[in-house]
C-alpha cells in the first residue's frame, strides 16, 4: 500500500502518515486548511501543535473556530509555538536534530495519552532566507521518511510571494501530497517504511527537478530503495536520470530499483539501459 | 549518391520482381544457395507463407540461415534498418553477407506501402559504405499495384526480371523526406501544445487510446511515442507544436506538426549509441508503434505514430 499521493484541495483526509505542502497568498487559506487537518487530528486523537511566526496570542485567535482553544491548551492537547523560539531564523536548520525533535515529540505524544502529533506549520518564514533552502529541503524529505516510522503527520504552509516557485516546488514535490497552489512539477517522491517512493509523471522538463529531489531525499550512509510503483509515466529523458543517480549512488551506500511497471521494463530494455 | 559507387564498394540492392510462388522460389531459393555455398552469411525476412515454403525448398541447407519473419521486425519497416545494423555487428566481418527481404507485399496498408518505398531508398544511403552485402527484395507483380512496381525501379539500382537480369536505370533516391502526408480522412481532436502542455498531451492520447480499445500495453507505448516526439517539437521544433488524433483504417492516429526542419533522412532509424546525447525519441517511437510517418521540408515537420485497433 503506498501513502495517498498527489494533488489535494483539502487539509482533510490526510491520514495518520498525511504529510502535505500547502501554498497560500493569503494567511487565512492557509489557517483554513489547518483547521481541517486539525479536526481529522482531534477525531483521531492526536495532539495538535500550532507552529507559525505569529504571537500565540493571534494564533489563539485564528484556531478559535477549533472550540475551546484555552482548555486544549491546558490539558496539553494543543501547543502554539512561534517560529522563533525553536529557529534560528535567518540561518539553516540541521535536518537531523531537527528530525530527533519531531520524533521525541511523537513519542512525548504517545507518553501523554495520545496517538501522536498533528503539526500544522506555517513555515514561509523559516525559508526567507537563499541559505536556508537546501538544508529546508533535506529537513522536509527527512521528516516526511520518518511519517510513516512514527506517529507523525504535518500540513506545511509557504506563502506564494516570499518563496520563489522553483523553491516551493522543490517543496511540494518532497511531500506525497501538495495543493495546486504549490505544485510545480508532476511527480512526488515520499517516504514509505525504509523506501523512496517515486509517484505520477516524469519527462523532460521535470528531470532536473527529479535529480534534485532525489539529491535532497538522500540519506548519507544508508541504501536507498526506490520503488517505481506508482509512477504512472516517465519518458527516456526521466529514466536516464534515474540511473545516473543509481550510478552516482553505487560508491555511497547503493541504490536498488525496485517494483518497475512493465512500461519501465520495455523502455530499460530498448534502451540496455541498467536501472 | 551514385549508384555505381555503392555497387563498388561492396553494397548491391536488387528488386526481383515474381507473379507466383514457382517464379518467386525460382528466383530466391538458388539466390540463397549461392550465398550458402560461398560461406556467406545469409538473412532471411519474409512474410508468411513466403518464409515457410523458402525453408522447406532449402532443405537441410536451411539450416545455415538466419529467417526472420517480417511480420515481427518490419512490421514498422523503420525498424528494418536498426534490425540490419545490429544483424551486421554479429556477423563475420571476413565473410559477405546476403539478405533476402520482402517488407512491401500485398497486404500492406497505402501508409505502411509508403514507408516500406522510403525504407528502401533509405537502404542505399545506409548501406553504402557496407562492405559485400548484397539484398534482394521480392515484388509480388500480380498482387502490388503498377505505382508500387515504378517505386521498385526508383529505389532499387538493379532490377530482375523472373527470366533475366536487367539494370534500372530510373534509380533516384533525392528529397526524401519532403512531400506531404494525406489529410486526417475525418475531424481530428487537435490540440496546440508548448512546454507546459506535456501531460494533457499524454493524457489526451491515453484517453483516445482507451476509446480506440488499446489494450494498456499499446496504449502506454503510444502514450509514451507521443510523449517523445512532443517532446522533440518543444525542444528542436520552434518550442511548440500541434497534436491531431484521428482513426483511419483500423488504425489510431496520432500526428504531431511543428516548425522545425529535420535534415537527415535517416533520423529514428539508427539504434542511438550509449554516448549519443539526443535522438532517442524517434527511434523509440519507431521501436514502439505500428507505424512512424515522418515528413519534413521548410514549411515544417509532421511526424504521424500509427497503432493498430487490433494489434
Amino acid at each position: 500500500m503506498v501513502r495517498r499521493h498527489g494533488c489535494i484541495d483539502s487539509g482533510g483526509g490526510l491520514g495518520p502518515e498525511g504529510h502535505a505542502c500547502w501554498g497560500f497568498d493569503q494567511p487565512e487559506e492557509f489557517v483554513g486548511a489547518a483547521l481541517e487537518f486539525f479536526t481529522d487530528g482531534l477525531r483521531a486523537n492526536r495532539r495538535l501543535v500550532y507552529l507559525s511566526g505569529e504571537p500565540v496570542a493571534e494564533q489563539r485567535e485564528r484556531l478559535d473556530s477549533l472550540g475551546d482553544v484555552g482548555g486544549m491548551v491546558d490539558r496539553g492537547a494543543l501547543h502554539l509555538l512561534e517560529l522563533k523560539h525553536l529557529y534560528r531564523l535567518g540561518e539553516p536548520v540541521d535536518p537531523v536534530s531537527q528530525v530527533a525533535l519531531f520524533t521525541a515529540a511523537a513519542e512525548a505524544a504517545e507518553a501523554d495519552g495520545f496517538s501522536g502529533v498533528c503539526l500544522a506549520t506555517q513555515s514561509t518564514e523559516m525559508v526567507a532566507e537563499p541559505c536556508t533552502w537546501d538544508a529546508h529541503l533535506r529537513l522536509e524529505s527527512r521528516a516526511d521518511q520518518l511519517a510513516t516510522t512514527v506517529g507523525f503527520s504535518a500540513l506545511c504552509g509557504y506563502q506564494r510571494d516570499a518563496v520563489p516557485a522553483d523553491v516551493l516546488g522543490d517543496l511540494a514535490a518532497l511531500h506525497p501530497v501538495a495543493n495546486a497552489a504549490a505544485e510545480a512539477a508532476p511527480f512526488h517522491l515520499f517516504g514509505e517504511r525504509g523506501r523512496l517512493v517515486l509517484s505520477g509523471e516524469v519527462d523532460r522538463f521535470s528531470t532536473d527537478a527529479l535529480l534534485r529531489a532525489l539529491d535532497y531525499a538522500y540519506l548519507p550512509g544508508a541504501p536507498t530503495l526506490l520503488d517505481l510503483e506508482a509512477l504512472d509515466f516517465v519518458d527516456h529523458y526521466g529514466l536516464e536520470a534515474l540511473a545516473v543517480h543509481a550510478r552516482r549512488l553505487a560508491a555511497n551506500g547503493g541504490c536498488s530499483v525496485h517494483n518497475r511497471p512493465p512500461r519501465v521494463e520495455r523502455l530499460c530494455e530498448l534502451l540496455e539501459l541498467a536501472l | 549518391m551514385n549508384p555505381k559507387t555503392a555497387q563498388a564498394r561492396g553494397f548491391r540492392h536488387e528488386a526481383f520482381f515474381y507473379s507466383d510462388n514457382d517464379e518467386f522460389l525460382a528466383g530466391t531459393v538458388p539466390y540463397l544457395e549461392e550465398g550458402i555455398s560461398a560461406g556467406e552469411t545469409v538473412l532471411v525476412v519474409l512474410p508468411e507463407p513466403r518464409l515457410r515454403l523458402v525453408q522447406e525448398s532449402l532443405g537441410g541447407a536451411a539450416e545455415a540461415v538466419e529467417f526472420w519473419q517480417m511480420g515481427d521486425v518490419g512490421r514498422n519497416p523503420a525498424r528494418l534498418i536498426s534490425a540490419w545494423q545490429d544483424f551486421l555487428l554479429t556477423c563475420d566481418p571476413e565473410k559477405g553477407v546476403r539478405g533476402l527481404g520482402e517488407p512491401i507485399s500485398p497486404g500492406r496498408s497505402a501508409a505502411e506501402l509508403e514507408e516500406c518505398e522510403l525504407h528502401e531508398l533509405l537502404i542505399n544511403l545506409v548501406f553504402a559504405e557496407e562492405r559485400a552485402l548484397t539484398v534482394m527484395c521480392p515484388y509480388d507483380t500480380s498482387g502490388l499495384g503498377d505505382e508500387i512496381l515504378a517505386g521498385a525501379e526508383r529505389s532499387h539500382p538493379v532490377c530482375r526480371h523472373p527470366h533475366g537480369k536487367a539494370v534500372s536505370r530510373r534509380y533516384s533516391p533525392e528529397a526524401l523526406l519532403e512531400g506531404q502526408l494525406s489529410p486526417p480522412p475525418r475531424p481530428a481532436v487537435t490540440l496546440p501544445f508548448g512546454r507546459a502542455d506535456l501531460a494533457m498531451v499524454r493524457h489526451l492520447v491515453a484517453q483516445c487510446a482507451r476509446s480506440a480499445r488499446l489494450d494498456t500495453r499499446r496504449n502506454e507505448d503510444l502514450v509514451l511515442s507521443v510523449c517523445e516526439v512532443a517532446t522533440n517539437s518543444i525542444q528542436h521544433g520552434g518550442g511548440a507544436g500541434t497534436l491531431d488524433v484521428w482513426d483511419e483504417d483500423g488504425d489510431l492516429v496520432c500526428s504531431i506538426r511543428d516548425e522545425g526542419r529535420i535534415g537527415d533522412p535517416l533520423v529514428g532509424r539508427k539504434r542511438p549509441r550509449p554516448d549519443q546525447p539526443s535522438g532517442r525519441g524517434l527511434w523509440i517511437a519507431n521501436q514502439l508503434c505500428d507505424l512512424v510517418q515522418i515528413r519534413s521540408s521548410a514549411a515544417g515537420t509532421e511526424v504521424r505514430l500509427r497503432m493498430r485497433f487490433n494489434g
